[in-house]
């Protein structure tokens, strides 16, 4: 009795797991993909829990049965059949079950391509919707509900992962290459992505905000996307006077730096720093004047020049970027 | 009659020795009076002790390029600021007052021959305890250390006049009631391949720059010595001053790729566009006309040691930028800025 209800809460702590993380869960998929690896493992998983469980029995009747139970002949059948045959027949047929699994999906040429590229420690994002231009931005990825969508994964410094844990599987972004990762997302709603390989210090600090939209929500966004932001105020005085778009881009004439994350739509972000914090305007003027205290080795430079009052004056500018 | 040594009498002897120094510490009967000197055993003793300890240290960690001879008018401005007080210079007789200590300050001019450069760098740069010798004001200036071993070096042999030569001041003793001693009357530097022309300058940066230097946000021990000792309206009047003489403003001409770099940085690299700050309207210093040694110097200084990693080094924003230009781009950097051009400037194929 004692040992039935110790199985029964484990088994509902295991099933409350997945509830705890539902934005970032392999387990909680938004997507076609991820949905079919959870599949995979469940089906996978009983299995193992089966197997083990006969192994268990048998081992149980083997230590409690008599000597010279089975012959010699009898046991070496049970050895060809238990060890042998069962197995052999058991993994083909889950190859044969799983190797559907591994088709990529069919991309069409008028399917939206992303462009994602890692730098150390964020996402260099491009919308490039079939016949129309490229749009810029970084660290957050959207996509429309339904539709298939390619994401051209590449590296500009070193090897790093990409990962949507409730979308899809992971796949490598390396330096010199372009990796095709192609998903379809089924539930709209807020996820998150993570780098998946070692890349630097603040590997761990670069994770990626994911929005799964409906379609005519996602083309008005993207539309929206597509247009320069503008905000003005004394924020982008400062923005201009501190050269920050020497490296940042915020669309609009004349500021075209490329060596940073695009701004341009900033403000609509719901996080900062590559998914770490909050967008609060505390948080925006700290990481201007201290981006190492957020991420170590981050490739920003401080601006401890910058008093408190023009740090929050070019975060506010920044955050009226919609 | 024998004592037999158990543990227990060790131990116990032990405790009592402690106990009996403890009691003489608290009683204060010891006599730390400079007045009386130390017994010759004594003074032998610490010395010998503080001389092992200068060679093992300066053995391991001094820098094999102790001495830099090229900037010795801030040296010697220094020199005069800070340290003649205490140990003279040619000419100058030291104050009474550090005569008056035990130990009392060398005379530098006998004193500097028994060191060798690494060790002149490790004493200044860390000073010596139980001396008054004081550590270097700041830790992160080695340039600044070796041009002070260069001037020390020198120190033995240099005569008055030579001495109110390089210190550009007429009462080397007086306090340096004016700025021109190191940087000039026109604000040029003298010349001195370490000291940036100032005339031209953006008044509102030199300003920022005092206050830094004032309040250690700017490292330097040679301009916090005199710019914590000016008064705010002092500091605004210098800079005013220095601010309205001709000196930068000159084009910048030279090398193509030091050009591209200027104005449209590397983005290969991650290199911004200097041009981006350094341009007119910006409160970042005005490079044109700079002298290219004092930029090339400060980039170099920003670089720090190659044998350190990036993320032990400075995370600010010149600091960073610099360790991503090439070395072999820094030298045609500074002469472009400069304005001055050079046949072997042409770095284009490479960046």
């Amino acid at each position: 009795m004692m040992r039935g209800t110790r199985v029964t809460i484990i088994a509902g702590a295991a099933g409350a797991l997945s509830a705890c993380n539902a934005h970032q869960s392999t387990l909680a998929p938004f997507g076609a993909d991820a949905a079919d690896i959870r599949h995979l493992f469940l089906v996978m998983l009983a299995g193992a829990v089966v197997i083990a469980a006969g192994v268990a029995l048998l081992m149980r009747h083997a230590v409690r049965a008599p000597e010279d139970r089975l012959t010699h002949h009898q046991g070496m059948r049970l050895v060809l059949w238990l060890g042998g045959v069962i197995p052999t027949v058991v993994l083909l047929g889950l190859l044969v079950w799983s190797l559907p699994y591994m088709k990529p999906r069919p991309l069409g040429p008028a399917d939206l391509q992303i462009a994602i590229e890692g730098e150390q420690f964020w996402w260099r994002v491009t919308y490039r919707p079939p016949g129309a231009a490229a749009v810029e931005s970084a660290n957050e990825v959207r996509i429309p509900v339904g539709r298939t969508v390619a994401f051209r994964l590449t590296a500009a410094d070193v090897v790093h992962s990409f990962w949507i844990p409730g979308l899809a599987g992971k796949m490598d972004m390396i330096p010199g290459r372009t990796n095709t990762l192609v998903v379809r997302a089924d539930k709209a709603g807020r996820y998150r992505g993570q780098c998946a390989e070692f890349c630097g210090l603040s590997h761990a600090l670069m994770a990626l905000d994911v929005v799964a939209m409906e379609p005519a929500a996602f083309d008005a966004w993207l539309a929206a996307e597509r247009r320069p932001a503008t905000a003005t105020g004394q924020g982008a005085a400062l923005f201009a006077a501190n050269g920050c778009n020497a490296c940042h881009t915020i669309r609009r004439a004349g500021q075209a730096g490329a060596i940073g994350p695009d701004l341009t739509h900033f403000g609509s972000r719901q996080t900062l720093a590559a998914g770490i914090l909050p967008m609060t305007t505390a948080n925006v003027a700290g990481f201007i004047r201290h981006p190492e205290k957020t991420k170590p080795g981050v490739r920003m430079p401080a601006f401890p020049q910058l008093t408190h009052g023009e740090a929050t004056a070019i975060a506010r500018y920044l955050q009226g970027l919609q | 009659m024998t004592i037999r040594i158990t543990w227990f009498r060790a131990i116990a002897t032990l405790v009592g020795l402690a106990l009996a120094g403890l009691l003489f510490a608290w009683s204060g009967v010891f006599n730390l009076a400079a007045s009386s000197g130390h017994w010759p055993i004594t003074d032998w003793f610490l010395h010998w002790t503080m001389r092992n300890s200068v060679r093992t240290h300066a053995a391991f960690t001094a820098p094999d390029d102790p001495a830099d001879a090229t900037g010795l008018v801030s040296a010697a401005g220094h020199f005069a600021n800070a340290c003649s007080v205490c140990h003279g210079a040619p000419g100058v007789k030291p104050a009474p007052v550090m005569q008056a200590a035990t130990p009392p300050a060398p005379d530098l001019a006998v004193n500097a021959k028994e060191w060798s450069d690494k060790q002149l760098f490790w004493i200044v740069q860390h000073g010596v305890k139980y001396t008054g010798m004081p550590a270097w004001a700041v830790q992160d200036r080695p340039d600044e250390v070796r041009r002070m071993v260069a001037f020390v070096r020198r120190l033995p042999g240099m005569t008055p006049a030579q001495y109110r030569t390089l210190v550009g001041e007429a009462n080397p003793g007086a306090n340096l009631a004016t700025c021109a001693g190191c940087h000039g009357a026109d604000g040029r530097g003298r010349g001195a391949p370490d000291i940036p022309i100032l005339g031209g300058q953006d008044p509102a940066y030199l300003l920022a720059a005092l206050r830094g230097y004032a309040s250690g946000t700017r490292s330097s021990a040679v301009m916090q010595q005199v710019a914590q000792r000016m008064a705010p309206a002092d500091m605004e009047r210098a800079a005013r001053r220095y601010a309205a003489m001709p000196g930068l403003g000159a084009a910048p001409a030279g090398d193509a790729a030091a050009a591209r770099i200027v104005t449209q940085g590397l983005r290969r690299l991650q290199i911004p566009a200097c041009a981006s700050c350094h341009a007119a309207g910006k409160p970042y210093p005005v490079l044109a006309g700079q002298r290219p040694t004092y930029i090339a110097g400060r980039l170099r200084h920003w670089r720090g040691e190659e044998t350190v990693v990036d993320a032990r080094k400075s995370h600010a924003t010149m600091p960073v930028i610099a360790r991503r230009i090439p070395e072999a781009m820094i030298d045609p950097l500074a002469r472009y800025l400069a304005g001055q051009t050079r046949a072997d400037d042409n770095h284009s194929q490479q960046y």
